[in-house]
């Protein structure tokens, strides 16, 4: 058996399959994987500060980010623990180590996208190591690492500064971990670490624990140190996740309001870790079982993720069931195994998505490195079976319509032209750029402004700076602004800057009548400028009171 | 005014303890490593293991039990001893006894008669009554007796492996290492509330700890079931009589000769003891080897060894017992300050390292409990893991306390041998599995 260089020392124990002799990449692992890597900074990097737009959660982690380094707090405004703050802890860790911070890269935000990007490679490097390790075929790596830079559902969404790419280090550092060393006990304890931070992250990281503990009972289990390993990375990743709990605790933040009603007679002003629990364990929307719009599955299957590309969804999810059938088939062989655990990781983040809680159309984006994961494991297992020669035919009649089917598209008028990511025409954040520029140059930086957190930092930090300039969220949310500084009047707003598609997500977000005073300012506020570019408009309007 | 002063000293206050909580997480860390160390490392876990074929008997071994007031057992051990597989002419009994103690030198004269009786001639008695009274002496009396090419010790209340001396021959003369320590186990996890953490301490010391010790050239050796090349005890000038842990200390004047030590710590052929009976007993014990890992460390032999990472880990192995002292007493301290001074969350969040620490311990202890018992074919009952959890704090307050009132004794010059008393609990548990191989 041949021994590939980068899986020295490694020659399959029966825990994991044995490296594969491939053909296909024999002597080439090693320029294959350093293009590939090339490939996903590429394709990652390429107008990275120009598409998408400026989302409003990417403009929140970087304000929150902002708060750490310069507050030394977890947000500028009431945290409210609606999410775990590792994210932005590492968020601001990246921006600490640049000479210039926040406006290294231009707007604030592309310090942080310069950061997925640097993420993505080093998550594509994982996901090509943990193919690997779980099949022993270099080929499945590969493909998985190709799929997951090339899809356009991937690089849409994750140049993006989310907190679901952070969440997917994590998990893949996770998963490596296991995979590199299950024979110590230090790199298990090193992966539990890996998975509490994953969760720390985002806490739909949860769902893929039951995934990730049978792969460290599959590969322990007969070994002299199985007890210390699985309860070390229990034991790791549950003292990583209580941080969290005990923050919340030493603030006195953790348990219900409501206890403490009931308890001292009277219900404090503050927020709740439980609480928050609670609220988001009950926000309830249609499950992938109610076919139609009232689930944001479909709902944002057929309007956001098929559209942008169909192909890694449809072999990811194919491959996923043909891996699952496989892997229950042979749970018994290893290499059958790491199908089933490939196919369950995938499942374990359907489930998430699909059950049915309220979601936002990129919480896709765990889902893409295992659809990819999945696909490039069924494709290299059935290459392997075709002589050489038909195996490179094979996979050049397949790979090379796909990279075409990805990078080019025939816009209306017929002609060929880059799909949106890469077309220099498409300048969306530019909008943006001139919406802040506007706003410095026209409007009193004492002015109270309503917009959105996608400029947040950018009129917060780059002087002349904008300290009145709050979201319309927290404006209508955290009392210390919407009661206390704005007092729920619309006369007290000066200016409107809104982003795009903005009044729908305080339609959103209005269910309680909290964003009705901005409403108000609305109608009666003037467009001061415009800036848009095909459906997206960004706007600036004046309050006349 | 007070209130201001307090207010003063606060911020200092907060600094040093964030700064001392960050080094005891590192150091229980580290202890954490140590403990895993065996079953991080497989090539140490398989290197544990004993040879699984023996070679034919060829060194002579002599064998020292050093008893006082062992009247209770004495008789048991010599059988022990003399049960050991391996040829009578081989194998010299030495029993070194001063000569002060009569009760235990006319049990151990009774036992001798009745064996030369049915023709067990290698088995002897020595006495000495010159100062001072304590087993290195003792040791140094019995080793100027015999001329036998390995000297062991064994003492009096071990149950001895009758395999022992096979597992060592071999070692010895297939690796030609001239020191190697085998495994010393506590088996009566289930005497009382202690005994189980007792009983893992050792399994953790003897199954993970001296494998890294060894692997790093800086050991301190166990008391008994330790056997040395003759030439190596004639070199060092014999055990140090003044030293309360004269194992310790020929360990790191070994080490520092630069001599390896192979450790074999193989569950089927460990040498059986028992907890102390009694808290008191427990804590003269504990008092006695802290302070002798202080006396150790005050003798300086340590600065011989060749590397600075060697003397590193010396003085963090001596003053260990003072080290974990600190954990366990530093942890309600840590707590009363959250709770009582107000202080930065990020600091609050560092005070409580140190509890995930001793949570870490007591979790690596559990596991242990449940790796030693399948280890020795023995079932913990539902109650033993909830005795360890409420006696795991008290535990490490005794462990403290004793280190306190060594380093105090040290500090006094106080350094008689207080002895611990054995009743012999170990030997109610199952007879030893008979696995030579």
């Amino acid at each position: 058996m041949r021994e590939f260089s980068h899986a020295r020392g490694y020659t399959g124990d029966g825990r994991l399959p044995a490296p594969w002799h491939e053909p296909l990449v024999a002597g080439l692992e090693r320029p294959l994987l350093l293009g590939l890597l090339g490939l996903a900074f590429a394709t990652h990097a390429f107008r990275a500060f120009q598409y998408p737009a400026y989302l409003t959660d990417e403009g929140v982690y970087m304000q929150q980010a902002w708060a750490v380094l310069n507050l030394a707090r977890l947000s500028p405004y009431t945290y409210i623990y609606d999410h775990a703050p590792a994210g932005w802890l590492l968020l601001a860790s990246w921006v600490a180590l640049l000479p210039l911070k926040f406006s290294q890269f231009g707007l604030t935000i592309n310090s942080g996208r310069a950061f997925m990007v640097v993420l993505h490679v080093v998550n594509t490097y994982l996901l090509v190591r943990v193919a690997q390790r779980l099949t022993g075929s270099t080929l499945a790596g590969l493909l998985a690492g190709l799929l997951f830079s090339l899809s356009p559902l991937a690089v849409y969404y994750q140049r993006m500064v989310l907190l679901d790419n952070l969440m997917v280090f994590w998990v893949l550092l996770s998963l490596w971990l296991i995979l590199v060393s299950e024979r110590r006990v230090m790199t298990l304890l090193g992966s539990g670490f890996a998975f509490g931070m994953a969760v720390l992250t985002k806490e739909n990281a949860l769902f893929l624990t039951p995934v990730v503990v049978f792969l460290l009972y599959c590969l322990t289990r007969r070994s002299h140190h199985f007890r210390f390993a699985v309860v070390g990375w229990a034991f790791t990743a549950v003292a990583v996740i209580s941080v969290y709990a005990l923050f919340a605790a030493l603030k006195n933040e953790l348990l219900p309001t409501s206890l403490e009603a009931w308890l001292m007679g009277h219900s404090p002003q503050r927020v709740s870790l439980v609480d928050t629990i609670l609220w988001q364990l009950g926000r309830r929307q249609g499950s992938a079982l109610e076919f139609g719009d009232q689930s944001p599955f479909w709902r944002f299957s057929l309007g956001s993720w098929i559209p942008k590309d169909w192909v890694l969804l449809a072999i990811g999810t194919a491959a996923t069931l043909w891996n699952l059938v496989v892997g229950l088939r042979g749970r018994a062989n290893p290499a059958e195994r790491a199908t089933l655990i490939a196919a369950l990781l995938s499942l374990a983040y359907l489930v998430y998505l699909g059950r049915g809680s309220v979601m936002l159309e990129f919480y896709v984006v765990p889902l893409l490195p295992f659809l990819a994961l999945n696909a490039g494991l069924a494709f290299a297992r059935w290459v392997r079976t075709l002589p050489p020669t038909m195996g490179r035919v094979v996979l050049a009649a397949l790979l090379l319509p796909l990279v075409v089917v990805w990078t080019v598209k025939f816009n209306e008028e017929g002609v060929l032209k880059p799909v949106d990511p890469y077309d220099p025409k498409i300048d969306l954040t530019g909008l943006q750029a001139q919406q802040i520029a506007f706003v410095r140059q026209n409007l009193p930086p004492q002015a109270t402004i309503i917009g959105d957190d996608d400029i947040w930092v950018d009129l917060h930090v780059v002087r002349p700076a904008f300290p009145r300039f709050h979201s319309h969220f927290k404006a209508s949310s955290d009392p210390d602004v919407s009661e206390k500084l704005l007092r729920q009047d619309w006369r007290r707003i000066d200016y409107l800057v809104m982003s795009n598609k903005m009044t729908d997500a305080m339609q959103l977000n209005n269910s309680d009548g909290k964003e009705d005073f901005i409403f108000e300012a609305l109608d009666h506020s003037t467009i001061l400028a415009v800036f848009e570019q095909g459906d997206v408009r960004f706007e600036v309007r004046k309050v006349n009171k | 005014m007070t209130s201001s002063l307090l207010a003063l000293a606060t911020g200092p206050l907060i600094v040093a303890a964030v700064v001392f909580s960050m080094l005891l997480t590192l150091q229980a860390a580290y202890t954490v490593y140590l403990v895993l160390y065996t079953w991080d490392q497989p090539e140490a876990y398989r290197k544990a293991r004993a040879p699984d074929r023996f070679r034919p008997p060829e060194l002579s071994f002599a064998v020292l039990l050093p008893a006082r007031h062992e009247e209770a057992v004495i008789q048991d051990t010599i059988q022990r001893a003399v049960d050991i597989h391996y040829p009578h002419h081989r194998v010299e009994i030495i029993v070194v006894v001063e000569s002060g103690d009569q009760g235990t030198i006319a049990r151990a004269q009774e036992r001798i008669e009745v064996l030369e009786r049915t023709g067990v001639r290698h088995v002897r008695l020595v006495t000495f009554d010159d100062q001072p009274i304590n087993k290195p002496h003792g040791l140094n009396v019995a080793f100027r007796q015999t001329t036998n090419q390995v000297v062991t010790i064994f003492d009096a209340e071990d149950e001895i492996h009758p395999a022992i001396l096979d597992v060592v021959n071999t070692t010895m003369l297939d690796e030609g290492v001239p020191v190697v320590q085998c495994g010393v186990q506590l088996m009566n996890y289930d005497s009382n509330w202690y005994s189980a953490l007792n009983v893992l301490e050792y399994f953790f010391w003897f199954k993970s700890r001296l494998h890294y010790h060894a692997r790093n050239r800086m050991i301190p050796l166990g008391g008994n079931t330790v056997f040395f090349r003759r030439e190596v005890i004639e070199q060092l000038g014999g055990w140090d009589e003044r030293n309360l842990t004269e194992d310790a200390d020929i360990g790191i004047r070994i080490s520092a000769l630069g001599l390896p030590v192979r450790v074999v710590y193989d569950d089927r052929y460990v040498t059986k003891e028992e907890t102390p009976p009694t808290v008191g007993q427990f804590i003269r014990q504990r008092t006695r080897w802290s302070q002798g890992f202080l006396q150790t460390l005050r003798k300086g032999e340590w600065r011989k060894l060749p590397t600075l990472e060697q003397r590193l880990l010396a003085i963090y192995t001596l003053a260990f017992p003072t080290a974990q002292a600190l954990l366990a007493l530093y942890v309600p301290v840590s707590l009363w300050m959250i709770f009582s001074i107000k202080m930065p969350i990020l600091a609050a969040i560092v005070l409580w390292l140190p509890a995930y620490l001793v949570a870490a311990h007591f979790l690596v202890s559990l596991v242990g409990l449940y790796e030693f018992t399948s280890a020795h074919g023995l079932r913990p009952t539902r109650l033993t893991p909830l005795k360890m959890l409420l006696g795991y704090l008290p535990y490490q307050w005794l462990l403290g306390y004793a280190a306190i009132r060594a380093t105090l004794r040290e500090l006094r010059g106080v350094n008689n041998w207080e002895k611990t008393a054995h009743v012999g609990a170990h030997r109610q548990h199952a007879a030893q599995p008979a696995s030579k191989a």
